[in-house]
């Protein structure tokens, strides 16, 4: 999990070295594929109505990912979503493909967040139910379930803690797995700060935990269990102090 | 184990945990009828706009001219009150061509953000198909700031009356039409309602279903105060402070927000930038004063007539309290092994008979269940002596079934 941003960036590379040794046949389909995709953009750049619905239909589940992340539980998702697609619609014309449709579409869906959510700073809020976040899963036991649903409560507040910057790239990475490259693209900043938000981020997460009472509870449980194989895990864990943070950033 | 390799672990295993998080279920088919219905609503305008762009210079140009002359040629000769307050750009050409939409109403679509809309001696419609139809009264000016759904207009001066499409119940937490005057926001989700601004204070008046008062500055949820039909209350410019309730007016009418004047009438006396202009041969008879327009916005409503509500029609304070709190146990879903508990505090403003005149919610709860919950208290009265506030404590609770 806590991998360095260089192996992602070796791993990144591995693969590109594995597709350059993939079989024409499977690079021709790639290119095809690639080609397609393309051509539906160009197509809704151009106004083709079904084309948009097409690019709608293929990337709303990642979008909506994104957006229920960034946003949590207490957040009217459909209609985030809906205004990300909107978005999209109004500056589809502006895509230049310099990015990967993809990338850029995050881009837009990371950006109507983040103003949702400076708008929602100065409005109350309602009280809710909190239904939606903690859905109930069936495997575990009543107990175990309101436990993780503290936990998880607890962890969004932490994350709500973090500034905005850490709190996206620190999403982006260790939720949705997006590689800082792609980060950097869709936060429009260089790769080596999006590595340093990410440190810092992880740090600060950390420390806060110590604050948070659920959490400090549960890692006195877990220290217990985790004492007997304390040794296996510090083998094969990196630890947020490896990765070295850019001075770029405080 | 030192304790920081103890917080990485835990950090870890709670990234995991948030990984395996499943999203929400969305109801994709809807939401895809909505953006697409939105963007082609977008596509449109954008279209009409653009081919109307030059044609509307072009006009915009004649008529600033004109108007331009007229001040050089007769300074002073302009009232104030027809002087646009606002500092949006008061454009208007665009709107000229599509005054001739069907049944004589203007499509909001078709109009720019932040457009500023004035009404001459007659009144003004204005559409955005299935949510909200709204009449500017004669001689009053709005700045139509939002073309799109929620449809949100600045009153400046005068008088506005809107009828808005009931929305589905889970759609109510989105605004549909938001009226701003001064510093008071009024929101509604499905409802007759007429707005008017005067100097210092704002007076909204529901002919049919609840609105929303409140500050302007919470935008998107308005929270205030609940106004259910059929009610009129006074709010300040600032901050849509309640201030007190006044009496339903009998009929619904759009009135005209202030008298034509006495002496025979210049035509340049209203703006230039009036969308409707009466015949020329009209201007020199002025309409009698006294006569309101009268719209006809309640004959195809969806809703003919407020339902009655059930039970004696007098109520104590217990009872009122009791309504309230089943209505608000029912209304809140539990997840399954949860209990979900809630506390507000309530106001509601009876007049001299004793009906409900308004609710006020403190700490507000969700729109829609403020709504619906104190629904069952209008068109009944509760055992006061005479004009009287009543507050009281609410706590409701709620287990999954």
């Amino acid at each position: 999990m806590w991998r360095r941003d260089d192996d992602v960036a070796s791993q990144g590379r591995a693969a590109t070295s594995r597709s350059q040794q993939q079989s024409p046949a499977a690079t021709l389909n790639g290119a095809v594929a690639k080609r397609a995709r393309d051509e539906l953009v160009e197509r809704a750049q151009r106004g083709d109505t079904a084309a948009f619905t097409e690019l709608f239909r293929n990337h709303r589940s990642s979008v909506a990912a994104i957006v229920y992340r960034m946003m949590g539980a207490n957040a009217d998702l459909e209609d985030l979503v809906q205004e990300v697609f909107l978005q999209v619609f109004r500056s589809l014309p502006n895509f230049r493909g310099q990015a990967k449709f993809s990338t850029w579409l995050h881009r837009v869906a990371v950006n109507v967040v983040l103003m949702t959510r400076r708008r929602a700073r100065s409005r109350p809020t309602y009280t809710h139910e909190d239904a939606g976040r903690h859905e109930s899963d069936d495997s575990l036991l009543p107990e175990q379930r309101v436990i993780r649903s503290r936990r998880m409560e607890a962890f969004a507040r932490l994350l709500d803690r973090l500034s905005d910057k850490k709190r996206t790239v620190f999403i982006l990475h260790e939720i949705e797995g997006k590689p800082p490259a792609e980060i950097a693209q869709i936060v429009d900043c260089p790769v080596l700060t999006v590595r340093t938000r990410l440190f810092y981020a992880r740090k600060e997460l950390a420390l806060m935990m110590k604050s948070e009472p659920s959490l400090g509870a549960l890692a006195k449980a877990t220290s217990v269990d985790q004492s007997q194989d304390a040794t296996k895990t510090r083998r094969h864990t990196k630890t947020i102090g490896a990765t070295e943070p850019h001075p770029e950033e405080p | 184990m030192s304790g920081q390799d103890h917080q990485i672990r835990l950090l870890r295993e709670l990234v995991a945990e948030m990984k395996d998080e499943p999203t929400p279920e969305i109801d994709w088919e809807r939401l895809e009828t909505s953006v697409m219905l939105n963007a082609e609503q977008e596509a449109l305008a954008r279209r009409r706009l653009g081919v109307q762009g030059h044609k509307g210079w072009g006009l915009l140009a004649m008529v600033a001219a004109a108007a331009a002359a007229f001040i050089v040629l007769a300074p002073g000769a302009v009232p104030n009150a027809s002087q646009p307050t606002s500092a949006v750009p008061a454009v208007q050409a665009e709107a000229t061509p599509v005054n001739a939409a069907p049944a004589g109403a203007i499509v909001v679509t078709d109009l720019k953000p932040s457009s500023v809309v004035q009404s001459g001696d007659q009144p003004l419609r204005f559409t955005l198909p299935g949510v909200v139809s709204w009449t500017l009264a004669p001689y009053s000016r709005a700045v139509v700031d939002t073309v799109q759904m929620p449809h949100r207009v600045s009153l400046e001066e005068g008088n506005l009356r809107a009828e808005v499409v009931p929305r589905h119940s889970s759609n109510q937490l989105v605004e549909a039409f938001v009226v701003e005057a001064g510093s008071t926001r009024i929101a509604v989700h499905g409802t007759v309602f007429t707005v008017e601004r005067a100097a210092a204070e704002v007076t909204v008046e529901v002919t049919r279903g609840t609105v929303t008062v409140g500050p302007a500055s919470y935008r998107g949820a308005t929270t205030g105060r609940l106004l259910v039909s059929p009610a009129r209350a006074r709010f300040s410019l600032a901050q849509g402070r309640f201030l007190s309730s006044l009496e339903p007016t009998a009929a619904p009418a759009v009135k005209q927000s202030r008298p034509l004047p006495t002496a025979s009438p210049d035509t340049t006396q209203r703006s230039p930038l009036a969308v409707a202009e009466p015949p020329l041969d009209a201007v020199d008879q002025p309409k009698p004063i006294a006569i309101a327009p009268e719209l006809d916005t309640d004959s195809d409503s969806p809703n003919t007539a407020v339902p009655s509500p059930e039970g004696p029609p007098q109520l104590t304070i217990g009872q009122a309290r009791a309504l309230l709190v089943a209505c608000l146990s029912a209304g809140t879903t539990a997840a399954k092994d949860t209990l979900v508990m809630g506390s507000s505090h309530v106001t509601a403003h009876l007049d001299a008979n004793g009906n409900v005149q308004s609710v006020h919610f403190s700490p507000p709860l969700r729109p829609d269940l403020m709504s619906r919950c104190s629904s069952p208290l209008w068109g009944r009265t509760i055992e006061t002596e005479g004009a009287a506030t009543i507050s009281f404590g609410v706590q409701f609770r709620s287990t999954a079934q």
